[in-house]
């Protein structure tokens, strides 16, 4: 099943996602169609875990090094945004571009978990658009906050999909499109620390719980991003998470 | 108001607040770290406040026992100042920060050391129980001088580690503008203010107080990991 947060006349509901993804049946049993909500970010998570240089490509296309162990920085809800949601563009950033990621929503607490055992505690999956702001890059903890936790600069959903419908989270398509066209395409395959990986390493120094998140990086594909744009990171068996990018209006 | 009894509320675990530190951001901190702050990787001085974040599984109560992990001869461990934000704060001008702070919390920020600033120090700065937070919070009046307050760190027998909020690189106010251009704090979120550059280092065995005159205490007693 797929799971959704929306608003809907005012109120907030928990929804699933009818199987045409045209209608959803909110948690008071009516149903809506999908044009008649706003699209919450499907889960609140007390952690959010975010994976740097996670695929070889990416890495080599940024001239960085693959890490020997998981680059990991943290994020906060204040940078979390729904599907169909607007992210501004600050006036001096010129260099702004998307990154379309696989989260994993975490379904119970983890602590020293083994890699064997790593999808036992697997809720399901959902997409994120880890945006970053490429002038904001400093060298001290990067990539920093204001590069990767700006409000509303990490699009969540659109829902939540079941962990056991998901064949193999490991063979999925990620792909960004931006006005429609293509500009970035990868596969979680090609991860360099895969989610058994990062289940183990995270849980043996720090205790996750229900409803945390691990953004998995992302692939190769760089496109700098105009007021305007839109852009939709899909992953395969998933689906279509859609954000729209706008210049920030000068103060 | 001398005599005045201080103004506390019995505070909760804090369990889905966001907490943010602030590496550097003491005249000792930089001056320790300065001279390598145009070479390689860094190649050139920090602009924006050094963020991290302390996520909720580093939420420790009072008298909490945090745990040294294997291989790590002692921790650092260093009283500082949580500053609680009391509704959504965005935008705001130095001015006009404390106006959004409900109070005050002595907390404990304890990390394994580390020298490299490169990389995020998730492993170093995340593990379980590494923020012990003082049992209350003390609500925010005109008699607190953030400027000129004295933190200190007892640690064992130790002669006492005492730091002064003077040497903040950028006061609570400025903090508090800087970081709301691009993050809004919630109600309940709170910012640390920083440490200074030697911190105090407390190992396996050592039980660590925290005070902050005029404002509060927090305690945590140090063990070694257990085995698992």
């Amino acid at each position: 099943m797929r799971h959704a947060r929306v608003a809907y006349r005012g109120g907030v509901h928990a929804a699933i996602v009818a199987d045409d993804a045209q209608s959803l049946r909110l948690d008071d049993d009516r149903s809506v169609a999908v044009s008649e909500v706003t699209w919450l970010p499907p889960v609140d998570p007390g952690t959010i875990v975010a994976l740097g240089l996670n695929y070889a490509d990416h890495a080599s296309e940024l001239a960085l090094e693959r890490p020997a162990e998981p680059l990991v920085f943290l994020k906060t809800r204040s940078t979390l945004l729904g599907h169909l949601g607007v992210t501004s563009r600050p006036a001096d950033a010129q260099h702004m571009h998307y990154e379309c990621e696989l989260v994993v929503v975490m379904g119970k607490t983890a602590r020293n978990v083994p890699r064997e055992r790593a999808y036992e505690y697997v809720r399901g999956y959902t997409i994120a658009n880890d945006y970053a702001i490429r002038e904001y890059l400093e060298n001290y903890y990067r990539p920093n906050l204001r590069v990767k936790n700006r409000d509303a600069c990490t699009p969540l959903g659109p829902w939540i999909v079941d962990r056991d419908d998901i064949r193999d989270p490991m063979t999925l398509e990620l792909s960004t499109r931006v006005n429609g066209r293509i500009v970035q395409a990868g596969n979680t395959r090609d991860m360099l620390f895969d989610i058994p990986a990062l289940i183990a390493y995270l849980t043996s120094f720090m205790t996750l719980a229900q409803d945390d998140l691990i953004l998995t990086g992302t692939p190769r594909g760089v496109v700098y991003l105009e007021h305007g744009d839109l852009v939709s990171t899909e992953i395969e068996g998933i689906g279509a998470l859609v954000n729209t990018i706008v210049d920030e209006p000068r103060s | 108001m001398s005599g005045t009894a201080p103004d506390v509320r019995a505070s909760g675990p804090l369990e889905r607040a966001a907490v943010y530190g602030v590496a550097l951001n003491t005249e000792s901190a930089v001056a320790l770290h300065a001279a390598s702050f145009t070479q390689p990787p860094y190649s050139a001085p920090p602009r924006a406040p050094v963020l991290y974040v302390k996520p909720p599984n580093t939420f420790a109560q009072e008298g909490a026992l945090v745990e040294v992990p294997h291989g790590i001869e002692a921790l650092e461990v260093c009283t500082t100042l949580g500053v609680v934000f009391e509704r959504a704060t965005s935008q705001v001008k130095p001015a006009d920060a404390l106006d959004y702070v409900s109070g005050y919390r002595v907390v404990l920020d304890i990390c394994v050391p580390h020298a490299q600033l490169f990389r995020p120090a998730v492993v170093q700065r995340c593990r379980d129980g590494f923020l012990p937070l003082g049992a209350w919070q003390l609500r925010a009046a005109e008699h607190v001088d953030l400027d000129r307050l004295k933190l200190v760190t007892r640690v064992g027998a130790q002669v006492p580690h005492v730091w002064s909020s003077a040497e903040l690189v950028r006061p609570v106010t400025r903090l508090i503008s800087e970081i709301s251009q691009f993050i809004t704090f919630a109600a309940g979120d709170m910012l640390l203010i920083g440490v200074p550059g030697r911190a105090p280092l407390a190992r396996a065995g050592d039980r660590v107080v925290g005070g902050v005159e005029g404002i509060g205490r927090v305690s945590c007693v140090l063990g070694a990991q257990v085995a698992t």
